[in-house]
């Protein structure tokens, strides 16, 4: 249980665009236990997405991981070839679900095609059930579905994506990822585009799964309720790096850092009604422009002279809370609002 | 208070006056024309064409229509760069004569019928599905129908071959496509939200075709209008060579084509310069349309920044 | 005083109207969009319309400014019918109303700068105006929004996303409304540009004593700044009242679970998620009696023989379930 299944080591990852380089991630480092769902929040254009693409290695050509090393199961993915990243890693032993599942799927060919057409050329997936030959494709496509609580499967397997509705989509998907029962999932933003009711379902659903089959999850999401509901252990990401990463509980319960402190401040119908919410002051600064010193200085507080001069270093603060802050010690406990 | 504003917003305005965002953007698309190697020669045949229709009596080395019986069918020679005709007139005068009536006729009748087409297909897009949508259609179907070169045959000879009349049946015969073009352009635009925003803060139809509507429908048009210009001139030589065109004595390269035809076997020049001519006008024109619809992608336009 | 009253407000869109799909289709089908729907709401007032997409919140909206021509019903505004306006007195009628859309890129047109896209409400009204009075009011704009006058000749597509919102409220400010519909107006937008939105939309309510009809799905949204909340299912109100009645005290069982589904970062009382079964039926083969019968877990055989009406529960809360009547 104590394995690590993923260990990422000062990963950096640089977008070029015409003489611009821009940092989208810088000096990365974190692991995923088994069976862990390890959430990553931050706001558009932190490079919490880059993160799950570079992982898969599905980084636009403009992207380049410079430095680092992604360990998964003890193997550096960035040593693979491409094809040894497509036969063994891709969808089977890391499964992603994207923000968008219309995108993801095919739509001239129906939602068996596309499922028994993946479990055919996915070894992972015969390794698994080598037992299980006498089952056909077709009903361990049906089996799957259904426990993703897709109403009768047996009939929607022969639709086409379009006649599926967006969270029903998105239940395909997991689907689908789940054909090769994956170590590890990365799901990006996979709630974003449904509605509450529907996202609710959707959360609860991979919640099921990971418990039963002891999946571990990277959850990238802006929405700090969806976090604080699936995580395990939280990172929180501000302009390319991490910021503060702890336990979900007392991150959220206690959070050290003033950006984290000041996102969960901003969120509306906490607190209190009709009245002015607490904001960031300023906008997150263009990746190639970053201020020196703390990244967040400019919009901080608490900001001091020494914030402007020096990086502040990761420290761990309590067991298991890592906090990058130079002012780590004196931000005091907060009065809690939730 | 409201003083204290515009007090405090004077060195301001002028600074949002100065900035032209009209130019600012011609220029970003001039610059991508002229760093793309299509461009470049395109814009150089087109800008030699014109100089040459503008100044062909400074730049023309004789009369075109001089004649000189003695020295008829002449080989290209250091007096006549490119030889003579049957009447000894000098062929590259004519050629540069000739590209008056070629720049005449295709820009003429690519604007007229970009115009019309824009404003009927416009109209007919933004009455989707009224009467007045389905007339338009009908008349541009019924114009499509015909092969374009046969039509403006056809009507060339009813109101008679001259320069204008050649304009006029020519932009007939094309305004359909770009009449076509524009509506289904409007259609799509006219579901934009911001066509919505300017319908909610009162705006009248007009005022929303000529603001939004134009405005965003104009890049295909002037895509395919670049593409014209090349069909265009092939179409004059055609219709001069038909004897359709322009009157004789007037040099244009289709009449040209048309006396080195009958002279072949006297003499191959007065039949190779004017078909020569023709085909390096209508690749420069083809290469500058080509740059032109990459300038006018703004995704290009935005990497070029 | 009430500024605007919608009374039985219906929007059908119709498919199927074609020769083709006459002789081959199913014939002429309706999308009960908004099936009449009631709701008065005062000066001043923040009222909120939630409810997941397709609820026909959004049709209400347009509805309301007739960019969407409703079937039927009445709707009031400050004393007015706007049904029976003609389009001289509906374009006299808009300078008063406005609408911010859902989508804040697409409701700019992408190649007219942001100056413009802000005096164009002054070109369409007033032809007297002059450009330097044009230009001070732009700037002035600006500056309400808190944008500063330099943007006022940048392209949409140079702006983040928070800013492209202010150039869209700053628009709907330019002539001056009493009233705003705001589609939407924080969806996409990250917690603390969002939370800036807020202030703002806030200040100027304040400011210039605005009203706001606040479309959303994001329920901590419209729980922190409406005054009334009504809430939508399949073209239907299914509760309406005070924001603190209707939070404190959910009555219909479609509330209930779409107020638990909002994800919260509150560890201490993690509420109960309430998870609704199925899908939510086509508003075009509308069910029988009671449009959530199907997915509610109190279904009883009532409700699929007689549509609910809406009922007082007491100051104002309004709830259209068999449930409370038989209490």
């Amino acid at each position: 249980m104590n394995k690590k299944l993923l260990e990422v080591k000062n990963l950096v990852v640089e977008y070029r665009l015409g003489t611009k380089i821009m940092r989208a991630l810088d000096n990365i480092s974190f692991s995923i236990k088994k069976g862990e769902v390890l959430g990553i929040a931050g706001e558009s254009g932190c490079g919490k997405s880059s993160l799950g693409l570079a992982i898969m290695r599905l980084l636009p050509r403009a992207g380049k991981i410079s430095q680092g090393e992604i360990l998964f199961k003890e193997r550096n993915l960035l040593r693979l070839s491409e094809t040894e990243m497509n036969r063994e890693i891709r969808g089977r032993e890391i499964a992603m679900i994207f923000q968008n599942p219309l995108h993801a799927l095919n739509p001239v060919f129906t939602i068996e095609t596309q499922m028994v057409d993946i479990m055919r050329f996915n070894l992972r997936y015969q390794q698994l059930n080598i037992n299980k030959k006498n089952i056909s494709l077709k009903d361990r496509a049906i089996e799957l579905l259904r426990e993703t609580g897709l109403a009768d499967p047996e009939e929607r397997i022969t639709d086409y994506p379009f006649q599926f509705s967006g969270g029903m989509k998105q239940r395909v998907m997991i689907a689908m990822a789940f054909i090769s029962n994956p170590p590890l999932l990365i799901a990006d933003e996979p709630t974003t585009a449904l509605d509450v009711t529907i996202e609710a379902e959707i959360l609860a659903l991979i919640i099921n799964l990971v418990n039963k089959y002891k999946n571990s999850v990277l959850y990238i999401s802006h929405d700090l309720g969806v976090i604080s509901e699936i995580s395990d252990r939280v990172m929180i990401i501000y302009a390319g790096k991490i910021v503060e990463m702890a336990d979900s509980r007392s991150l959220f319960d206690d959070p050290r850092h003033p950006y984290t402190r000041a996102l969960l401040e901003s969120l509306p119908g906490t607190k209190t009604h009709k009245g002015r919410l607490p904001t960031i002051p300023g906008c997150v600064p263009p990746l190639d422009k970053l201020p020196k010193g703390c990244s967040f200085h400019p919009r901080c507080p608490f900001v001091e002279e020494i914030c402007k001069k020096s990086t502040p270093e990761f420290v761990e603060l309590a067991p298991n809370h890592w906090v990058a802050c130079l002012r780590e010690g004196k931000l005091g406990r907060r009065t809690k609002c939730f | 208070m409201i003083q204290e504003n515009i007090a405090n917003s004077s060195p301001k305005r002028s600074n949002y006056r100065k900035k032209n965002s009209q130019i600012k953007k011609i220029a970003s698309i001039l610059r991508i024309i002229l760093h793309d190697y299509r461009g470049q020669i395109g814009s150089a045949f087109i800008i030699v064409m014109v100089v040459c229709a503008i100044f062909s009596p400074w730049i023309a080395p004789f009369d075109p229509y001089e004649q000189d019986i003695l020295n008829r069918f002449a080989s290209p020679s250091l007096t006549h760069l490119l030889g003579t005709d049957y009447l000894g007139r000098d062929i590259l005068s004519r050629i540069i004569y000739g590209s008056r009536v070629a720049a005449m006729v295709s820009f003429g009748s690519v604007c007229f019928s970009a115009i019309a087409g824009v404003i009927i297909g416009v109209m007919g897009g933004y009455k989707e599905g009224r009467k007045l949508d389905y007339a338009i259609i009908l008349v541009f179907d019924i114009v499509r129908s015909f092969p374009q070169l046969i039509l403006a045959l056809a009507l060339v000879a009813v109101i008679g071959p001259s320069v204008r009349n050649l304009i006029l049946a020519l932009a007939f015969t094309a305004f359909p496509f770009y009449g076509r073009l524009a509506r289904a352009e409007t259609l799509s635009v006219k579901e934009e939200d911001y066509v919505k925003a300017a319908k909610a803060l009162g705006a009248t139809d007009i005022q929303i075709i000529f603001k939004h509507i134009i405005p965003n429908t104009l890049s295909p048009v002037i895509v395919t209008g670049g593409m014209d210009l090349a069909t265009m001139i092939m179409y004059e030589a055609s219709l001069s060579f038909l004897g359709l065109g322009v009157r004789p004595p007037t040099a244009s390269w289709g009449i040209m084509l048309r006396n080195g035809l009958t002279y072949i076997h006297a003499s191959p020049y007065m039949i190779i310069w004017p078909a020569l001519t023709i085909a390096i006008a209508m690749i420069g024109f083809s290469l500058f349309a080509e740059s032109l619809r990459i300038a006018l992608n703004p995704k290009e336009r935005k990497l070029h920044e | 005083m009430f500024l605007v009253k919608v009374q039985g407000l219906k929007t059908y869109f119709y498919k199927g109207k074609g020769i083709l799909s006459k002789l081959f289709g199913k014939g002429l089908r309706i999308v009960h969009a908004v099936d009449d729907i009631s709701f008065t709401i005062g000066k001043g007032e923040t009222f909120g319309l939630v409810g997941e997409s397709g609820c026909g919140k959004t049709t209400a909206g347009s509805s309301l400014l007739r960019l969407v021509e409703p079937v039927e019903g009445q709707i009031f505004f400050e004393g007015k019918e706007v049904l029976k306006m003609n389009e001289r007195e509906i374009r006299k009628f808009r300078q008063k109303v406005q609408i911010i859309f859902q989508d804040p890129v697409t409701c700019l047109d992408p190649r007219i700068i942001a100056g413009e896209i802000i005096a164009e409400p002054f070109r369409i009204h007033s032809s007297k105006i002059t450009k330097r009075e044009i230009e001070d009011k732009v700037i002035q704009l600006l500056e309400w929004v808190n944008l500063s006058p330099e943007d006022a000749y940048k392209y949409p597509h140079e702006f983040s996303g928070g800013q492209v919102r202010r150039i869209g409220l700053a628009r709907a400010l330019a002539l001056h409304p009493k009233f705003i519909v705001a589609d939407e107006p924080t969806s996409g937008l990250d917690v603390s540009t969002a939370a800036m939105i807020l202030n703002l939309m806030q200040d100027l309510q304040e400011k210039f004593n605005l009203t706001y009809l606040w479309i959303s799905h994001n329920l901590n949204v419209v729980k922190h700044v409406c005054d009334k909340i009504a809430v939508m299912y399949l073209g239907k109100i299914v509760e309406l009242g005070k924001t603190q009645d209707v939070c404190g005290n959910l009555l219909h069982p479609y509330s209930q679970a779409l107020f638990s589904a909002i994800p919260t970062i509150n560890f201490k009382n993690k509420r109960k998620k309430i998870i609704l079964k199925g899908e939510v039926p086509s508003p075009i083969n509308l069910p029988i009696g009671c449009r959530f019968g199907s997915r509610c877990k109190y279904n009883m055989l009532i409700c699929s023989q007689e549509e609910p009406d809406l009922i007082d529960m007491g100051g104002g809360h309004l709830v259209a379930c068999h449930l409370l009547v038989k209490r």
